[in-house]
Order: structure tokens, then sequence, then C-alpha cells
């Protein structure tokens, strides 16, 4: 083990998670990528790794985070070439020992066949002797968080709801920037907390004075209209990611080093290396500073009326992350010898690629989007305690907000299960004879069988017929249609069917129609508060907590693929916050400079600038004056729309002398 | 007054938007000016209308349209405009009076999207359809003016619904399915690239904009279609409609071009007339969660300001690139008298050739002479600036007037813009923003004045702040609709009896809008802007249909 890598506990909260589930999202793509086109199966070929099944992955993320691990399965701990561990499972998890099978009837396939992973007791991950200690909790988070953790877990193996709907909260929060666990670099081991009762970090700036410029918008953080071209720039970032893939195998710890730099307070960084390494791939930044500045970004992806869109891989999304890093690592090592010009410029290229990848319409893509603004915020926070440094008050102002807008990506998924099975949606008018009904929605079912065992069980659909119960078994799945086909019809008829229509109507139509109608309303009742602002209804505001499926209903398994689109918002808004705090902190440098070194007494003495609120809450941040420290306490709602903790954080800021 | 300010008050009164005014209200806003009142002042034909658009002064139209829609807060609701009541003589929000049908909201509550949902929506580029849709307008329009009587197609959207002359409209809209099928499949398009010549076009300024503003009488179009949709009671093809129109405005606005933008901020006006007459029509869907999901700003004009606030020098790059170029003392004079005399060219011909004007810049001497007028004072910007003095003092005085130009340019426009990131609350009663107009005055003369490169950027985002804020009224009233519909047909006595839906604020304060319940009637108080007349404030009167 490398002894300068950085120990758990030096990460701000938040950031472990991060890196470990990515991490995760980047071993699981390489090893599904591996796989022989036929290893997949018929319904996902081409390794089926996609962005949507990683975020699918039933517990690796979420265990990494929590420390929970699933002892009853048999792991294998290994380490790869990077350093980090590797869980490789056995194909078929054990039989959950002492647990009751459900009642035949109403086992829908979904309880005893609980997904890899879910099986066990809570437990924490056995480590590999030499390795760092492990993190036995999300770092700083409070026990309530690991308790929501445990009682999804609990659901998660009670085949109450899928855990791919889980992971997509975990990754929002885990890729939640430095809103609540700054990114700049701070010895974490020594880092204090408010108080036993309050555990928020609290990270100390030393601020050097700066006023803003004139012109106010003199070093914009996103490529300006003028120095933009032409062109798509999709094309350049995968030849920046091609080349960053070959870069990074012709130089074994590149990949690991970058990481590990973006971590690690930059006076224990090696210079000489981190230059060299720059050096090694000037070639790569040069493309993505290319791509930053080309005025659209069309990745192509075949996404629309891609009936296997979950077996679509993203690695322009999930990769963009070590581009970022690079960029990163380029202007902090800019600032450090005062070409602060040449680090706008980098910072520049990172938020464009951010935005980049934000265009994809994915969730899971517009979480690593997030990810990405988050890491190149980091030589911003580091440039407000460089003498010399411009004040970046009006560009972080003029940052677009939401800086990363996942609208689209709400709108694709809001469709997922219509673009999957079309069916599905189309029996709401197709015309058909009764038999064809039938066969169309037995069709539609082993689909989705398929589909689910690649989703969430990761195997193939002939490994994991037995784990998915009736959906394997055609007498099965006709014994559950008839239990099923009288609520759903009564169902129908309450959503506004002509009962006499509804009599008519085959058993396998009707089911399919209430399939349908179930996803719009459960989708639907998510998703409208996606686009509620937190000033309208806070992320704690009871009604966000819609009233989800009864899972005990037949078929309410189809839900299992709502993605968490308002999880994507918390993440959305919180990297709008990171922004916030750090244009409320250039604020300060600007009084600071402009009142010899004083900080305010308050925000209101800084009149010459518009200060901006916090826009999780809606209202101004917390301030106050404490002798020669300013203190911003930064607060999250007690719990978002999911009921999850996030944690916010305490600023000490102080006047460099 | 300069003459930014001037040209703006005169193109008010001539040209004024288009569509977005109702007939009262430009009846109103003529005899304000102390002007004959028009019979038809939205019409993009107009002689007036097309010389504008045809001549090079483009920021002109735009300002002139900022301006129209600035006043045309008016709502849209069919009224009888004329009569409609004001709050008080101290206080001349017009009143509007709505009678609400009851209705809560759906489930799924995003059952009626007003944007085409994704699956509806196909691959490719929605400009080619969109330009056929005008061309095939403009087509009939000239050969067969007949068949598209626009005219009348305007009065009949000021004409409240059960009023309306179906059997013409109808008629219209059969005469007009060719455009509307264009206009359908357009919307549904995933993208829209107009491929406007802008980028490094140093003459972008007289881009032509005449296509742009049929684009009005296509909205008017759609609008006559879902109001007659609703008319037959038939919601789903109003929605439709409804539909098409936002996209429609939601796709001019993508070209980073001020025009496009502020015209997709007036169709989108349009078409809300009709989302504004369903809330009164029984057994129509309510539609709060589909107006919540609307993007917001519904016009997002960042593109368009990035590309204006760098106008200048797009157009004159010399001035820029002075700031770092190396040429002749010869070389540099010629640069800077062949760029003052394109701007002269640009802008002084559009005052119709005035040769008093340009003829400073004819004459060589002139020229020179003013060089050296303002040399001294832009030589001491350049250092407060940070140059250095040695540096300053041996460069040629016309590369130390040109940097000085676009120094000063850059410092006028980024302190306008600036105001444009933060929310209208905190930027409308700053008092830093007094001042720009004063900085604004950087002048040579006749030569050359800043003030008329930089556009009329807060109007603009005035113009679709007040979108926005419409989008929220409508929004409100729903949540009124759906309250009446789930409490036995009463209005709550507050805002904060609406438990199940969060209450819209007012993008302009960031409050909740002021509402009271005042016997059976509902008021919702809109407050003007800050700073802005009170026309554009309102207050509506809701009653519940009984």
């Amino acid at each position: 083990m490398n002894d300068r890598r950085p120990s758990s506990k030096t990460h701000p909260p938040g950031l472990i998670a991060q890196r470990m589930i990515l991490e995760c999202r980047d071993s699981a793509v390489r090893r599904h990528a591996a796989l022989p086109p036929e290893g997949a199966g018929n319904v996902a070929t081409g390794g089926a790794a996609t962005a949507q099944r990683i975020v699918a992955e039933p517990v690796d993320p979420i265990d990494r985070c929590a420390g929970i691990a699933p002892a009853g399965a048999k792991e294998g701990i290994q380490r790869d070439d990077d350093g980090y561990r590797r869980v490789d499972r056995d194909p078929l998890p054990p039989p959950l020992p002492g647990r009751r099978r459900p009642r035949a009837t109403r086992d829908h396939g979904f309880r005893s066949a609980r997904p890899a992973g879910c099986a066990s007791p809570v437990a924490t991950l056995p480590r590999p002797s030499g390795a760092p200690e492990e993190p036995t909790g999300f770092h700083g988070a409070p026990r309530s968080f690991l308790s929501r953790v445990e009682a999804s877990h609990r659901r998660c193996r009670a085949g109450a709801r899928m855990p791919r709907f889980i992971i997509a909260i975990a990754l929002a929060i885990a890729l939640t920037p430095a809103a609540s666990a700054p990114a700049i670099a701070q010895d974490a081991a020594e880092r204090p907390i408010v108080s036993k009762e309050d555990p928020r970090p609290i990270v100390r700036v030393n601020l050097q004075p700066a006023a803003v410029p004139n012109p106010p918008l003199k070093y914009p953080l996103l490529p300006p209209y003028l120095e933009q071209t032409e062109g798509n720039a999709a094309h350049l970032y995968r030849r920046a990611l091609a080349n960053w893939e070959s870069t990074w195998h012709a130089h074994k710890t590149l990949r690991r080093d970058i990481v590990r730099w973006w971590e690690t307070p930059f006076a224990d960084v090696p210079l000489d290396e981190a230059r060299n390494a720059l050096k090694n791939t000037r070639h790569i930044l040069d493309e993505v500073d290319a791509a930053a500045r080309r005025e659209r970004c069309e990745w192509g992806l075949s996404i629309r009326g891609n009936r296997e869109i979950v077996a679509l891989l993203t690695p322009e999304s999930l990769d963009a992350r070590s581009l970022a890093r690079l960029l990163t690592l380029r202007a902090r090592l800019q600032a450090l010898d005062g070409d602060f010009d040449g680090a706008v410029y980098s910072i520049q290229s990172g938020y464009a690629l951010a935005r980049h990848v934000g265009e994809i319409p994915l969730l899971v893509s517009s979480l690593s989007a997030m990810s990405v603004a988050g890491l190149i915020a980091k030589p911003v926070e580091e440039m407000r305690e460089m003498p010399g440094s411009p004040n970046l008050f009006w560009s972080l102002a003029a940052l677009p907000r939401p800086l990363i807008d996942s609208r689209r990506a709400v709108e694709v998924e809001m469709v997922l299960l219509h673009q999957m099975f079309p069916a599905f949606r189309e029996a709401r008018t197709a015309s058909r004879a009764d038999d064809e009904w039938q066969v169309v929605f037995e069709s539609e079912m082993e689909r989705y069988r398929k589909m689910l065992g690649m989703m969430v069980f990761e195997k193939r659909p002939a490994e994991s017929d037995g784990a998915l119960g009736p959906l394997g078994d055609k007498a099965a799945l006709g014994l559950l249609a008839m239990n099923a086909y009288p609520a759903a019809k009564l169902r129908l008829i309450e959503r506004g069917r002509a009962a006499d229509d509804v009599e008519r109507m085959p058993v396998a139509r009707v089911l399919m129609i209430d399939i349908a109608d179930t996803w719009d309303e459960a989708v639907q009742q998510d998703a409208k508060w996606y686009h509620v602002p937190p000033a309208e209804a806070p992320a704690n505001d009871p009604r966000r907590r819609w009233k989800k499926i009864d899972p005990d209903r037949d078929f309410a398994f189809v839900t299992s693929i709502v993605p968490a689109m308002q999880a994507v918002r918390g993440a959305q808004d919180r990297l709008d916050r990171q922004i916030a705090l750090m244009q409320l902190i250039e604020a300060v440098r600007h009084y600071a400079a402009i009142h010899e070194g004083r900080l305010p007494a308050q925000l209101g003495d800084i009149e010459e600038l518009p200060l901006p609120d916090d826009p999780i809450t809606g209202k101004p941040f917390e301030y106050r004056l404490e002798g020669d420290s300013a203190v911003i306490d930064v607060r999250d709602p007690t719990s978002d729309g999911y009921g999850v903790h996030v944690q916010g954080a305490r600023y000490v800021l102080t006047i460099a002398k | 007054m300069n003459r930014h300010c001037s040209s703006l008050m005169t193109m008010s009164r001539g040209v004024y938007p288009l569509g977005a005014l109702t007939a009262s209200a430009r009846k109103k806003f003529h005899r304000s000016q102390g002007d004959h009142v028009p019979t038809e002042g939205v019409n993009p034909s107009a002689p007036e209308c097309r010389r504008v658009a045809a001549s090079s002064s483009r920021r002109l139209v735009e300002i002139a349209l900022a301006i129209a829609l600035t006043i045309a807060a008016v709502p849209a609701t069919a009224q009888d405009r004329d009569e409609r009541p004001i709050v008080s003589k101290e206080d001349p929000r017009p009143i509007v009076r709505v009678n609400l049908q009851p209705a809560a909201v759906p489930n799924p509550p995003l059952k009626y999207p007003l944007l085409p949902p994704y699956l509806e929506q196909t691959e490719g580029n929605a400009a080619p359809l969109y330009y056929r849709a005008m061309l095939l307008w403009e087509m009939t329009r000239r050969n067969e003016p007949h068949r598209l009587p626009e005219a009348e197609a305007s009065l009949w959207l000021d004409v409240p619904l059960n009023d309306f002359p179906m059997e013409k409209a109808r008629a219209t809209l059969r005469r007009a399915e060719y455009i509307l099928t264009e206009l359908h499949g357009g919307a549904r398009r995933e993208r829209c690239d107009w491929d406007l010549p802008l980028r490094g076009n140093r003459d972008v300024i007289r881009v032509h904009s005449a296509d742009v503003q049929v684009s009005r009488s296509l909205a008017r179009l759609l609008a006559l279609q879902a109001r007659v949709a609703l008319r037959d009671g038939d919601h789903q093809a109003a929605i439709r409609a409804i539909q098409t129109g936002y996209a429609f405005a939601r796709h001019l606005s993508e070209a980073p071009w001020m025009m496009s933008a502020i015209v997709g901020t007036a169709d989108a006006w349009i078409i809300s007339q009709a989302v504004e007459d369903m809330r009164e029509l029984p057994g129509s869907p309510n539609l709060y969660w589909s107006l919540t999901a609307l993007p917001r700003p519904f016009i997002d004009m960042r593109k368009a300001f990035e590309a204006e606030f760098v106008q200048a020098h797009q157009m004159f790059p010399a001035f820029r690139e002075a700031r770092t170029a190396s040429h002749t003392d010869a070389e540099w004079q010629r640069l800077f008298e062949a760029e003052v005399r394109r701007y002269g060219g640009m802008f002084r011909r559009d005052r119709g050739g005035d040769d008093t004007a340009r003829a400073p810049l004819q004459d060589k001497a002139t020229l020179a002479l003013l060089a050296i007028q303002h040399y001294p004072t832009a030589k001491e910007r350049l250092i407060e600036r940070g140059w250095a003095p040695e540096e300053v003092e041996r460069m040629p005085a016309a590369r130390v007037l040109m940097i000085d130009i676009a120094d000063t340019y850059d410092e006028l426009t980024q302190n306008i813009v600036k105001w444009l990131h933060v929310p209208y609350w905190q930027a409308a009663g700053h008092p830093e923003r007094s001042n720009d107009l004063k900085r604004a005055a950087l002048s040579y003369g006749n030569a050359f004045s800043l003030s008329e490169l930089i556009p009329a950027f807060d109007a603009f985002r005035v113009a679709g702040l007040r979108l926005d804020r419409q989008i929220a009224e409508m929004r409100l009233i729903e949540a009124l609709r759906h309250y009446a519909a789930t409490h036995d047909g009463r209005l709550p006595a507050t805002l904060d009896d609406i438990e199940d839906l969060p209450i819209p604020t007012d993008p302009f304060t960031g409050e909740p809008f002021e509402y009271r319940l005042d016997g059976e009637t509902a008021v919702i108080d809109v407050r003007p802007p800050v700073q802005r007349h009170a026309q554009d404030g309102k207050r509506y009167e809701v009653t519940i249909a009984k």
C-alpha cells in the first residue's frame, strides 16, 4: 500500500463515498465491458454493463458507503491495479437462512429473489491485511442516515423496492459536491466538528482579500462566446477518452495518482510528479480544451426508441471524472505558479465538460456531470487562499443555475417503462384478438424478466430464472395474472374507463393497461416534485413523500425501475449551493479588500454586492462574526424527500495577515 | 437623453409588438402616446414594421419589442378590455375578473403536458419545418390574401370564447391546415438548429429578422386552433395546439440572437391566452402540475445575452485585437479609421443616410482631430486599468484609442450584464445600477458612440420575467381551482389553506403573491416590479362559477 494514499479519515464526508461508488461503477463497467458479446445473454448483448445497470447494481455502492456488506454472500476481496478493493461474488447468493418463503400466490418472485448482496444481515466489510481502515459508516453521517440505509436494505431484502431506486439515492447523495463537504483539502484527520450533538465538520478558510475586478466578468468560468467554435464537442471528448485509456494503461499509476492528488492538500502533492503527469497527458487535455469550446455537444447515443436502453454503455460520462481530475490538477499547478488566467482557462474547460456531460439525457449521466462539476470546484476554492488571485464573485454569479439541468434526463426516465416495453402503453388504444393479447403480455413479461435479471441480478437470464419466481414460469405467471385481474379491473374503472369496456377486455389487456397506468402514476407523482423549487417546498416538505404504490399490489414491481428523480434534484440543488457558498466567500474577500482587511459584522454590511441565498432553503446563509473569524453555518434540512439526511458544514473564515 | 434612449422612444411609438398587445391595450398605448389609434397595430406586414425590419436597425426593433412586451402585461383573458376597470386613479392597475370552474389536479399529475412529451418527439431538426411554415404563410398571405384573414384571426383572440366566430375560425384553420401540419411536426422534433449566420459574422447586425417576426402570425394561428378546440370541448386537441405553440416559442429562443428570444417570448404570451381560457370552461382539466413542470425561465435568454454582449467585438474585431496585435503606426491609423468608418456606415446609414452625421467620418483630417482630442483621456484610462505608463506612452494614438474603446465597452456591458445573473429583486434596487447609463456616455462626438452598441438587456430580461410571472399567476389560479374542487366550491381564506400544493412565488420579488378573500371573491394583487410602470401590475378578482 502506498503510504501517500490518504487514509479514509482524511476525506471530507461524502467524498469517500463518492469515490467508492464511482470507482465501483468504473470497475463494473470495466468488468462487463470485458465480457464477450455473447456473455450477456440474448437481451443485453455486448457486455450489458450500462450506466443504468450500474445504478441498479444491488448493494455495492451503498454498502461501501455505509460500511454495510453482505456477510452471507461469499465474497472474495482483492485489490486491482488502482489499489482499490474489488468484491467478487459467487454467481448466485446462498438462500436466506431461516427466512420463510411468503405465500406462493403472492410471491412475485421478488421477495424470495432478493438481489445479490441484499440477503445477509448488516455487517462490516472484512478488511484485508495491510489495507487502510475502511469506513464503518457514512463519514460523518448521523446514525439516522445509517438506519435509513439499513431500513432500505431490509426493504430491499423483503423485495418491497428494487435496489436501483435506493442506489440512485445513494449516488445522488454521494455525488453531492462540496456544499456540505468542501473540496478544499485539509488535514481531515484533525478536522474538528461543531459538537457531538452537531457533528458537522468545521472548514477553516484563510482568505486573501481581493476586490471584484473591473470589468466584473473578466474571468468567466465557462468558455466565452468569442472563444467558442462551431462543431460538435462529443467527437473530441471521445478522442480524449480513448487517449486517456491508452495513456493510463501505459502509465500504470497515473489513474491512481490523479485521484490521490485531488484528495491531498496541495502542499503534499509531489510537484515534479504532478508536472510530469500533465506532460504525459497534454495531448488529452488539448482535446478536452478544444471540445469545451465547441458550441454544441451532441453525443449521438442511441437513447430514443431504444427498447434496450438499460444495456446502453455510457463510458463518456463515467470517465469524464478522470478528465476533470486532470484539468483540476493543471488548474491547481497553474494557480500555484501564479498563472491565474491559465487556471481560469482550465476551470472553464472543466465546467464546460460537466455541462456537456449533463446533456446526455440519462439521470446517471446527470449525476456524473454533477460529480465533474464538484471536482472542478477544488481549484476555485483553493485560489481564494492564494495571494494575488482574482475575486471570482461575479464569475460565479454568472454560472447558469442549475449548473447541471437534469430536465431532459427526467423526461427520458419518466417514460423508461414505455420505451422498454411499449406494448403496455399501446394496450390502451391497440386492437387485437384475445389470444394475441395473451401472447403479447407473455412476451413482454418475458422481456421484463430478462431485463430485470440483467439489471438487478447481474445474471444471464438462464441463471436468474430460479430467482425470478413466477416470471420465469409460465404457469405461475398465469396464476399471478388471474389473481391480479380483479383489482386491476377495478382500478381501470376508477381511472375513468367505462365499466362495460373494461369487462369486455381480455384479462391480459386489462393487466397491461393497469401496469402502464400504475407506472405513470408512480413516476409522475415523483417527477412533479422535481419541478418544484426548494423555495416553494423545501426538501423536507412532507408533501414530497408521495404515496408510493402499495408493494403488495400485484405487478407493482414494475415501479421498481422508477428513477429517484427527487434525489437527483437534491443533488442538483446541492451543487448550486456549493456555487452560492463560493460566491458568498468571494463577497467576504471583496469586503475585506475594501475595508482594510476587516470581516463584515453581518452580511448586510456587504452593500456593494448582491449576496446569494442558500438555494436549498431559499433564505440567506447564516453568518456571524466571532472575534477575528467569520462563521457561516450551512445546514441541510433534516431530511430530503426520501428521508435521507445530508450533512451541512460550518465555515470559519479568517483573513490572511 | 442619449441617442439610445431617444431612438427607443421613437421606435416604441411606431413599431411595437405585434401580437403581444390586445386590441384595447394597443389603443390605450397609442392614446397615451398622443398618436392616432391604428386599426391594426400588431401586423408584421404593416409598412412601418417592414421598413424597420428591412433596415439594419435590428437593435431598435428588439428594443421596441421589449418595450411592447413590457406593456403586454395586460392579461390576455377574454374580456372586453375597453371596459376593464382599474383599481383606482392612484393605482391604475387593471382588474382582471376570472370566474373559475373548480377542478382537482389529475392523477397522474402530468397527464396534460404543455410541451410535447418525450415519446411524441422525433429525431431531427425542427428548423426546416418551421422555415417551411413561415414560407407557406408568406406565400399564402401575398398570393391569396383572402385565404388567411390574419387581421381577423388576430382580433378573434380578443373575443370572449363564448362570442367566438366559430365558423369563420374553422374555415381559416382549414385553409391553414398545411401550415399547421408543419408547425406540429417541427414542435415535436427533438432539437432546433436555426443555422443563422451569426457566429463570426462582422455584419451580424444586418441579419434579417422578417422571417422570425412571421412567427407571431403562426403563434396566433395556433392559439386560434386551441381556442376552437376548447369551444368544441376537445381538451386534448387544445392541449396539443398549446404544446406546439410553447415548443415553437422555446425553439425560437434557441438561436443565440436576442431577436429570436424576444419573439419567442411574445409567442408564448399569445399561446398562454388559450391556457387562461381553459380555467373558465366546465370540464377542463386542472393544469397546476402541467404549468409547474414548464421550464423556468420559460425562455432562456442566456445564449442570446452571451452572444449580444460581445457583439461589438464581433463587428469591430480590430478594437479588441489592438490589445495584443502588433502593427506599424501607419497601420494602426489605417485600422482605426477603417473601423470607425464601418461604424459610421453601419449606424448612420440607418438614419436615412444622414450626410451630416457621416460628414466627420468622410474627412480624414477631422477624424485625426477627433483622435487627438480624445487621446489624452484614453491614455489616462489605460494607465488606470493597469497598463504600464511607459508602454502606453510608446503606443500610437490610434492604438490607444482602440484599446480604450474595447476596454470601455467591456466595462460597460459587463457592468450591465452582471446584474442579469442576480435575482431581479436584488438587481432592481441596487444603487450601482443607476450609474449604468451615465457610464454609457462614452462617445467620440458623431463619429462613434458605445451606447449604440449596447443592447437593452434589462428590458429583455423584464420581458422574460413577465412571462414567467404570467405562468406563476396561472399556476396560482389553478391551485385555487383545485382547492375549490376539494372544498365544496369554496375559495381559501389564505394561501396557506392550500395545503396539498406548493404555492408559486412572484419571480420579480421572490415572495408569494398578495392574496385575500373578500366575501366570495378572492383578490390577488400583482404589484408592478420595482421601477416599472403601474400597468405592469394587475389585480385578479376570482370567483367560483355556480
